[in-house]
């Protein structure tokens, strides 16, 4: 696991970028609840949080890719997908102290408007391994820094919004409900709302079911770029 | 005149004395070299020169002024080739004359006319218009010259110019040098590679570890050597007389032969290469030659007891020299 | 010519041939607008998302208007570290023109290149979406004021933080953290008096919004004025801030 421990130690060689990226978002858990949203506000947009985080996590990894370190991890004998795969196990780590920091905030501030807490944990931690699988595999895609920072950057906005992280897509329109279907964003969005609705645990464990296939499939796509 | 003058110079970076006491000049139209091996200071050195860096202590005098980071008008007459290639990937090499001479105060058809003259000088004319990121690394090495000659400097600082470049791409590189040197430019030329600094300068500078360990031109530096020259040869007929004929050549000290290979010693300077080739012409002519003539990296062995190149790193497979004493052992 | 035109000129065409940024900052925004435009036009009036809103279209228009241009300070971020915090620096530093000279003219061109760019957004969400942006002058004022800001934010972190991907962190922080305070993302529990003054003047994006929105005569052009003005002001601290921090770093 000589990845996963040295991409720990990277993270932590940045105790700054750290503290914003994972300690700041926690202020998300003191607010307050908004009419027309089904959870408090911090938790209503903590999805889309994750979601960034996640990429601004693994910036290093970018630049691995544009700085040619992944050509001498290609000379080295492990494949791509286990690099790939000990570094998302390394972030996903830090993602998951966030997480429990997060629920047990909420679980504190708000009380009973945060539907079982230990559910919405999961669900956000694996949520987390597919934001995460997404960067990697948008990272791994370039060789310039900053076309990757914004093009990655973009393309998780529109992510964001279309699966339904940023507001409900009961009000949008039937079509992009369904497009909303193909993003793992939407799954999140399910598997809270079917803990707020107190609804079948058989939908909920879907939704993360779904969630895990797409990180499969972005490390499988982060994988299979040549590293030279 | 002194174009450049060092005294007593001192930088420390933390705990790691990059110039200590350093000393030199830079005459009017010479081409000085610089030599070390990497972390000897030499960028520090050129550095302080160029005004980039303050030193602690010590004066740097540029063009008969005092030198200093804020002596704008006396960098307007120095040129600077820094060892990165720092050159705008997306600009054309024209764009990028045009943006530093720019900076330089050219301006208009004198800009125009001086960008084009140095484009044609490093070879680069037919490739203006493109961007470096097309260029091979020896094109924009040129580049990466080029952007320091357009204005015309009259003190051109090159710091380790061909580092990492094919052989066609360094002559080029050389070449230019001597004919800026012809058109009256000084300059200073640090490197490691000891062959090229031995080719062009006239006077050179050794430092190691922060300090100046020798100065002089070739000659007088490898003429403090206790070494001597050998050459080693073969001729068509070899014979007592023609033994006798090289004995008495002026500064030989010892001809033995060992089989068909007559081995000539000389005292170091003797340079006689070419007498021992012309005597060979009466015997026979030459069958084969080899010289074995003290450099400037025996001079930097000598002085620091480590070779000029990194043994780790050289790699070229060249065998590390050994020098010896007239009496064969093992200077 | 003067080092800083010189130096602003040549950043200039580097940034006009930075195609990534340009789509990034430019048709992004675009696309969001006319979809998201187009789509909540069909979404119901009372709904919170849209409460107090007379055209979606022209909601999210000045939101990802002044959303893209507070990222635009990724420019000055970006060109200003590849200049001075490279091995670029020791050429530039052989010139005989000041790092001051070559900072204020990247961030000039950064300026003018995040303000063409807000301006053609205008442009094209006032011809092909119909948007009324109202007084244009004001649109410039407010546009400049905030894509100054931007630079100097982001040219502050910078010049102030070792670990340039920390600078972009924050930088993004700045301008996410501003849209979301500003309620363009999520409703804002307006009701509460701390949440109000967020989403109308307390960060950048709602004093832009404000400004935009005051600014006509029917409304009210003093509370516009204010809003400038703060925004102005702080692009002022952070331009003495960058000047110092520049002074000791890049001396």
């Amino acid at each position: 696991m000589t990845v996963f421990r040295f991409a720990l130690r990277r993270a932590f060689r940045d105790p700054l970028n750290l503290l914003l990226v994972c300690a700041l978002p926690l202020g998300a858990a003191f607010l307050p609840s908004v009419e027309g949203l089904g959870l408090p506000l911090g938790f209503q947009m903590y999805g889309a949080i994750v979601l960034f985080d996640a990429f601004l996590l693994l910036r290093s990894v970018v630049d691995d890719g544009v700085s040619g370190v992944f050509q001498r991890i290609g000379a080295a004998p492990l494949t791509p997908l286990r690099y790939l795969g000990e570094t998302l196990l390394a972030y996903a780590l830090i993602l998951f102290v966030q997480n429990a920091a997060m629920v047990g905030l909420g679980t504190l501030v708000q009380g009973g408007r945060l539907p079982a807490p230990p559910l919405l944990l999961l669900a956000y931690t694996v949520f987390s391994l597919t934001s995460l699988s997404i960067s990697l595999a948008g990272g791994a895609l370039f060789r310039d820094r900053d076309t990757a920072y914004q093009s990655l950057s973009a393309f998780l906005m529109v992510l964001a919004m279309i699966g339904g992280l940023f507001w409900p897509l009961e009000i949008m329109p039937p079509f992009l409900g369904r497009i909303a279907t193909i993003t793992p964003c939407y799954w999140l969005v399910e598997a809270v709302d079917t803990l707020r609705r107190n609804g079948p645990l058989g939908h909920y464990a879907l939704s993360l079911a779904v969630m895990v296939l797409f990180s499969i499939a972005f490390l499988l796509v982060g994988s299979r770029r040549r590293l030279v | 005149m002194n174009m450049a003058n060092l005294s007593d110079a001192v930088k420390r970076y933390d705990s790691v004395l990059a110039l200590d006491h350093v000393d030199f000049d830079i005459g009017e139209g010479e081409i000085l070299g610089l030599l070390g091996p990497n972390g000897a200071g030499k960028t520090t050195a050129i550095r302080a020169l160029a005004g980039l860096l303050p030193l602690d202590s010590g004066t740097i005098r540029l063009f008969d002024q005092e030198q200093h980071p804020g002596r704008r008008d006396l960098k307007r007459r120095l040129g600077l080739v820094t060892q990165e290639i720092t050159v705008f990937e997306d600009l054309s090499a024209r764009e990028n004359l045009e943006f530093f001479a720019g900076l330089y105060g050219l301006r208009g058809a004198e800009l125009r006319r001086r960008i084009a003259e140095t484009l044609e000088f490093v070879g680069l004319t037919e490739y203006a218009d493109l961007r470096p990121r097309k260029y091979s690394g020896g094109m924009k090495r040129r580049l990466n010259i080029a952007c320091a000659l357009t204005h015309g400097p009259e003190l051109l600082i090159m710091d380790e110019p061909t580092v990492g470049i094919d052989p066609q791409s360094r002559n080029h590189i050389l070449e230019s040098v001597r004919t800026l040197r012809a058109r009256g430019t000084t300059i200073l030329y640090t490197s490691h590679y000891m062959e090229e600094v031995e080719a062009l300068a006239s006077r050179v500078v050794i430092m190691d570890q922060g300090h100046v360990i020798a100065q002089g031109s070739v000659e007088e530096l490898v003429a403090r050597l206790p070494y001597e020259e050998r050459v080693h040869l073969e001729v068509g007929e070899p014979s007592e007389a023609f033994l006798a004929r090289v004995r008495a050549i002026h500064g030989v000290k010892l001809v033995t032969m060992e089989g068909l290979v007559i081995t000539v010693v000389s005292a170091s300077g003797s340079d006689n290469l070419n007498r021992v080739v012309q005597a060979a012409q009466g015997h026979g002519g030459l069958r084969s030659l080899m010289e074995d003539k003290p450099d400037l990296e025996d001079v930097f062995l000598t002085l620091t007891g480590k070779s000029l190149i990194d043994p780790a790193i050289a790699g070229s497979g060249k065998v590390h020299k050994r020098r010896v004493n007239g009496d064969g052992g093992e200077a | 010519m003067n080092p800083v035109l010189i130096v602003g000129r040549t950043m200039f065409i580097r940034m006009l041939r930075d195609l990534p940024s340009l789509i990034m900052l430019l048709l992004v925004p675009l696309v969001l607008i006319a979809i998201l435009g187009s789509v909540f036009s069909w979404v119901p009036a009372d709904i919170p998302y849209m409460r107090g809103v007379a055209s979606p279209m022209a909601f999210f228009a000045a939101g990802f208007l002044v959303m893209f241009q507070l990222f635009g300070g990724g420019y000055s971020l970006t060109y200003v570290k590849g200049a001075l915090f490279s091995p670029m620096r020791w050429r530039l530093y052989g010139l005989p023109c000041s790092p001051g000279a070559i900072v204020l003219g990247t961030v000039g061109a950064a300026t003018l290149v995040s303000l063409c760019q807000g301006l053609l957004v205008v442009l094209v969400t006032g011809l092909a979406f119909g948007v009324d942006w109202g007084s244009l002058p004001l649109v410039v004022l407010v546009l400049l004021a905030v894509t100054l800001l931007s630079q100097l934010f982001y040219l502050t972190m910078l010049l102030a933080l070792r670990n340039q991907g920390t600078a972009m962190t924050l930088g993004w922080f700045f301008a996410y953290g501003s849209c979301v305070a500003g309620g363009l993302i999520f409703p804002l529990p307006v009701e509460r008096p701390f949440f109000r003054f967020l989403a109308t003047y307390g960060n950048p994006y709602s004093l832009a919004q404000t400004a935009l929105r005051e600014g006509s005569p029917q409304n009210n052009p003093a509370v516009a004025t204010l809003c400038l003005a703060v925004l102005y002001a702080a692009a002022a601290l952070f331009a003495l801030l960058a000047a110092r921090l520049a002074k000791r770093k890049l001396a």
